[in-house]
């Protein structure tokens, strides 16, 4: 198995020609409708290799949604989406992307380090190198003294480390992210965001998270991109420019509070603060 | 690294043994007391010393009963509960099954299966063992086979669609989610069986001519008048029970380590 230093390498170095430019994920005019309500509009959307893309916007904005159509765990009515260079279906199949929920979802009869080993165990790999890779992404998130401890023995923070541990063991190209650290208290977020790029620094791995805090996201991204809902659209896109590494005095400078500012201000205009 | 609230719930059990003990010895000092002051005829209620004693000089009666209807018990139970687990993770697989079974299986829980005893002692034969692990196992058939379709539709939504993202067969879905997630409930539907069981043995024992049944040592021990008798086999009927219960609950604790009981 291919370290997450290898796999970044392998991701740049890649299938030589159309390779650097292909982004990773492609959403080309995505509409998709349950029953009388049209939960995505016209939705289109780049994510280049090993960016981090921020989906925010009010409850109902179908970011949510978009992320499950691109996850394949959703179908879009109409319109086109591209991962990994080939449909959904086929990325999700190859295991081309991890997912991290809201909730945790962890398995409660196992114990920490038996969750992050569970998609590996299911993609088939043999004992040892199984235990070794989950080690190896305990230490990632720092929760090495709890690979025994049964998840109920943990904060909902350290939970939601174990579930980026499990969604990276197999160190997909791809990370879907949905809200992750929405049902945590604030200075547990905090710190999980610093951790959490990080982590995203050392594997490389390409990031779509869905939030609703305007902080987080312009905080973490390197583009955030505004939807409004009813039918759910993109209004705009907005590059981050800060600087990095970034760490808790990138939260104090000017430029964050302009960018955050004109993610509220994106929002005012539509209506929606 | 958090101060993280690490608590080890599952090693705060409770000292729980010694108050029920007191308890129980309380409920049989005042047995023997009223028994003895108000001198209860032997015919309405023995005294427990009395008990006692025809108990240890029975023992050897004891066990052969316990033999023959605790082997009824025990077979109906196991049959019972592999057959209701069996078709509920048919129906789980399949929908149709599901629809038809469910109101079924509530329509069948509802009847006093016990009632049914002798109309398997003639199908079956009055003197086979047969008949009352039929009976046994047709009790413990419906809850187990009711909660194993609770228990493997409990895994939740967000369970689900991480499984599916995945890519995760079903096979897999079964064995690593839902099998797991089903095992509360299984045990659930063990524990109430395992007393059920033993009724159900006895009562069939009851209607049926089977010698050397402990529901035939109950029933032709009252007709001769000994009535300690009698009750020593219910005792040793109530210790079966327990031991049946106590292993399952032993086999929960061992399966089941995440739920605390």
């Amino acid at each position: 198995m291919t370290s997450p230093e290898e796999a970044a390498v392998t991701v740049e170095a890649g299938p030589p020609v159309v390779a650097a430019a292909e982004p990773t994920v492609a959403v080309r005019h995505v509409t998709r409708t349950f029953g009388e309500v049209t939960a995505l509009s016209d939705v289109s959307l780049d994510v280049a290799p090993g960016s981090f893309v921020s989906l925010i916007g009010p409850s109902g904005c179908g970011k949510s949604t978009l992320l499950r159509v691109i996850a394949d765990l959703l179908e879009p009515s109409s319109g086109e989406v591209v991962v990994a260079g080939k449909t959904p279906h086929r990325a999700r199949t190859d295991r081309d992307y991890g997912m991290v929920f809201q909730k945790a979802t962890l398995f409660d009869w196992r114990t920490v380090r038996r969750n992050v080993e569970l998609p590996l165990e299911l993609m088939g790999w043999d004992r040892t190198r199984r235990r070794a890779r989950a080690d190896e992404m305990l230490a990632l998130v720092e929760l090495t003294d709890f690979a025994k401890h049964r998840p109920a023995q943990l904060s909902g923070g350290m939970q939601q480390r174990v579930a980026i541990a499990r969604a990276l063991a197999f160190s997909p190209k791809l990370l879907l992210m949905d809200e992750p650290f929405g049902a945590l208290d604030e200075i547990t977020r905090e710190r999980l965001n610093l951790e959490l790029l990080d982590i995203w620094t050392k594997t490389r791995t390409t990031v779509v998270f869905v939030t609703h805090s305007i902080p987080e996201a312009v905080f973490l991204s390197t583009d955030v991109v505004v939807m409004s809902p009813r039918p759910g659209r993109v209004l705009r896109r907005i590059p981050v420019d800060l600087p990095r590494p970034r760490d808790t005095g990138t939260r104090e400078l000017d430029r964050y509070f302009e960018l955050v500012t004109e993610v509220r201000e994106t929002l005012r205009g539509a209506g929606l603060l | 690294m958090t101060a993280a609230p690490v608590t080890g719930v599952r090693r705060l059990r409770p000292p729980s043994a010694l108050p029920a003990a007191l308890t129980a010895l309380a409920v049989l000092v005042a047995w023997e007391v009223v028994v003895r002051v108000l001198a209860i005829r032997p015919i309405l209620l023995p005294a427990p010393s009395a008990i006692a004693a025809t108990f240890v000089a029975d023992v050897p009666r004891l066990v052969r009963a316990l033999v023959v209807t605790g082997r009824a018990a025990l077979l109906g139970f196991v049959l019972g509960s592999l057959g209701g687990f069996a078709v509920g993770a048919a129906a789980t697989r399949w929908r149709v099954l599901r629809e038809g079974l469910i109101p079924v299986g509530v329509v069948f829980g509802a009847v006093p299966i016990v009632a049914t005893a002798p109309i398997f002692n003639l199908w079956l034969g009055a003197l086979s063992i047969w008949s009352n692990v039929a009976v046994v196992a047709l009790v413990v058939f419906f809850p187990m086979m009711i909660n194993t379709i609770t228990g493997l539709a409990s895994a939740s939504d967000s369970h689900r669609e991480l499984m599916r993202s995945y890519a995760a067969p079903q096979r897999q879905v079964f064995a690593k989610l839902l099998l797991p997630a089903s095992l509360p409930f299984v045990f659930g539907a063990l524990r109430v069986s395992a007393a059920l069981s033993v009724i159900a043995a006895v009562v069939s024992d009851f209607f049926g001519g089977f010698r050397d049944s402990a529901g035939f040592f109950i029933k032709t021990l009252m007709a001769n008048a000994d009535y300690t008798g009698s009750w020593a086999t219910v005792v040793a009927l109530c210790l079966f029970g327990l031991l049946l219960y106590g292993a399952v609950a032993l086999a929960e604790r061992w399966s089941v380590p995440w739920k605390e009981q």
